[in-house]
């Protein structure tokens, strides 16, 4: 793969876009090749879908200590501990409800399926609190029975943090990484006041579908900023258009009143599991983030935009 | 009876027939002994160990009636079936993933300028009192400030 020396490079990766910058811009070559060992080092380690990976092999032996690369048992001890600041609205025990509505594969073969033919299944009660007994070794994880992890809440944001880490503390510059709209500014100057990166903020990856809320483009100085939506993940069936965005307290897709969530962090993944409560709680949204001092933009199910904290208001109403 | 050579013979041939007799029923004695010695030994040891089996038992039943929680399944770790791939350092992998690192809340600080929050440098102090410049050329001009460094490509925060 050819890498410009300049500017930034773009490709597909986790499922997702990935997006990497430098400054100075001539060492993202050596950027992108860091993000792409560890990108895939993530996914062999931590997907779903890989009936090799890690994540696989101990979600088929629920109940037993399963030895694991220790990305994995890092991916699910971050896991954790966003479920335990959410209070379990951020739950990486939702790899049944998930499957159960019928994203048990990449999502491009979830698509390809006949909707008419499939019905989401009807979930066994489920224990709300299994992320609790969900346990953790240097070595090795032990997945609780009658759960399965899916670290898709905040594995990709945590995955944005760790390259950017990576490319700090190998090539000693700055940089911006993206991963799917989670965006991490790091770099070895971070105790300093470095100079803002832009970031473009919309509701759907560039060049999907037309947009209906027109992008913003906002400044970020350092730490993390991240976008989840109801728009994207989507897939059609029997019952109706389904989304990846499940509520751990009922086991089905949120029903708004928020479609988009953006937010702010220290780190990326704190500004996801920010982003995905907000999603998750719905009518209760705002005043969570405002109890847990997160600037955040949110569209609502109409398009209309509101913004929380200290997000740059240029329009939209602020609360 | 007259002791000849002949007789001689015979009572070898007795006399050796006898000590073999004695020697193999001695033999056979000693075994049966031996054999019903052992077949007792273990015996005794087969309902020695079904006795401690039988407490044993009876302890683990005893104990889970009394005790409401659930067994605690033995820690048996299944292991890895492909080569571990070191691709991180492990001050790496630790940095981000330190405790803390799901924390929501300040942080990531946004703006909708690229104007950093930072204060201005500080002015230099001024001279007590100008200093005479004789010019005795025509004073160099300043070299045209560098170009403003373009914006870098913004970043994607899309939702995915």
């Amino acid at each position: 793969m050819s890498v410009p020396t300049t500017g930034s490079h773009e490709w597909r990766a986790l499922g997702t876009y990935a997006f990497v910058a430098t400054d100075p811009p001539e060492l993202l070559p050596a950027a992108v090749a860091v993000a792409q060992r560890v990108l895939d080092a993530v996914d062999r380690a931590c997907s779903r879908f890989r009936d090799d990976s890690d994540l696989v092999r101990a979600n088929a032996r629920p109940g037993e200590w399963v030895a694991v690369d220790p990305l994995l048992v890092e991916a699910t001890r971050v896991a954790l501990e966003a479920a335990t600041v959410t209070d379990g609205l951020v739950d990486p025990c939702l790899g049944r409800p998930l499957a159960a509505i019928g994203y048990d594969a990449d999502l491009a073969v979830v698509r390809a399926r006949d909707p008419g033919t499939f019905r989401p299944s009807v979930l066994p009660v489920r224990d709300p609190d299994a992320w609790r007994e969900v346990r953790t070794d240097e070595w090795a994880v032990r997945v609780p029975p009658g759960c399965a992890l899916d670290l898709g809440a905040t594995g990709k944001a945590w995955a944005a943090d760790l390259v950017a880490a990576a490319v700090v503390e190998e090539l000693r510059c700055r940089t911006v990484v993206s991963l799917g709209g989670d965006v991490r500014v790091d770099g070895p100057d971070r105790f300093q006041e470095p100079a803002p990166w832009p970031v473009q903020v919309t509701e759907r990856p560039a060049g999907t579908v037309a947009e209906q809320v027109p992008a913003t483009t906002v400044w970020l100085s350092g730490g993390g900023l991240a976008t989840s939506t109801v728009l994207v993940r989507r897939w059609s069936s029997a019952g109706g258009e389904l989304h990846h965005l499940v509520d751990p307290r009922s086991g089905r897709p949120t029903t708004g009143p928020w479609r988009t969530a953006t937010a702010t962090g220290a780190t990326c993944v704190g500004a996801n599991t920010a982003t995905t409560a907000a999603l998750v709680l719905g009518p209760d949204a705002v005043p969570w983030l405002h109890e847990h001092r997160v600037d955040a933009r949110l569209v609502g199910t109409d398009g209309d935009i509101t913004h929380v904290g200290s997000w740059p208001t240029s329009r939209g109403r602020s609360s | 009876m007259a002791y000849t050579a002949r007789t001689r013979d015979r009572y070898h041939v007795l006399a050796a027939l006898t000590s073999g007799a004695f020697a193999v029923g001695s033999l056979a004695a000693a075994g049966a002994l031996t054999g019903v010695a052992a077949r007792q030994t273990t015996m005794s040891e087969q309902a020695r160990r079904d006795n401690a089996t039988a407490q044993l038992l009876l302890a683990r039943t005893e104990a889970a009636r009394t005790d409401p929680r659930p067994p605690v399944p033995a820690t048996v770790v299944i292991l890895r079936s492909r080569p571990v791939r070191t691709v991180l350092q492990t001050q790496v992998l630790h940095r981000a993933s330190a405790p803390g690192t799901a924390a929501v809340g300040t942080g990531g600080t946004v703006s909708s300028t690229p104007s950093s929050s930072s204060p201005p440098p500080a002015a230099a102090p001024a001279p007590a009192a100008p200093a005479r410049v004789v010019q005795a050329a025509p004073a160099p001009q300043p070299a045209a400030p560098p170009a403003p460094k373009p914006a870098p490509a913004p970043a994607p925060s899309s939702g995915s």
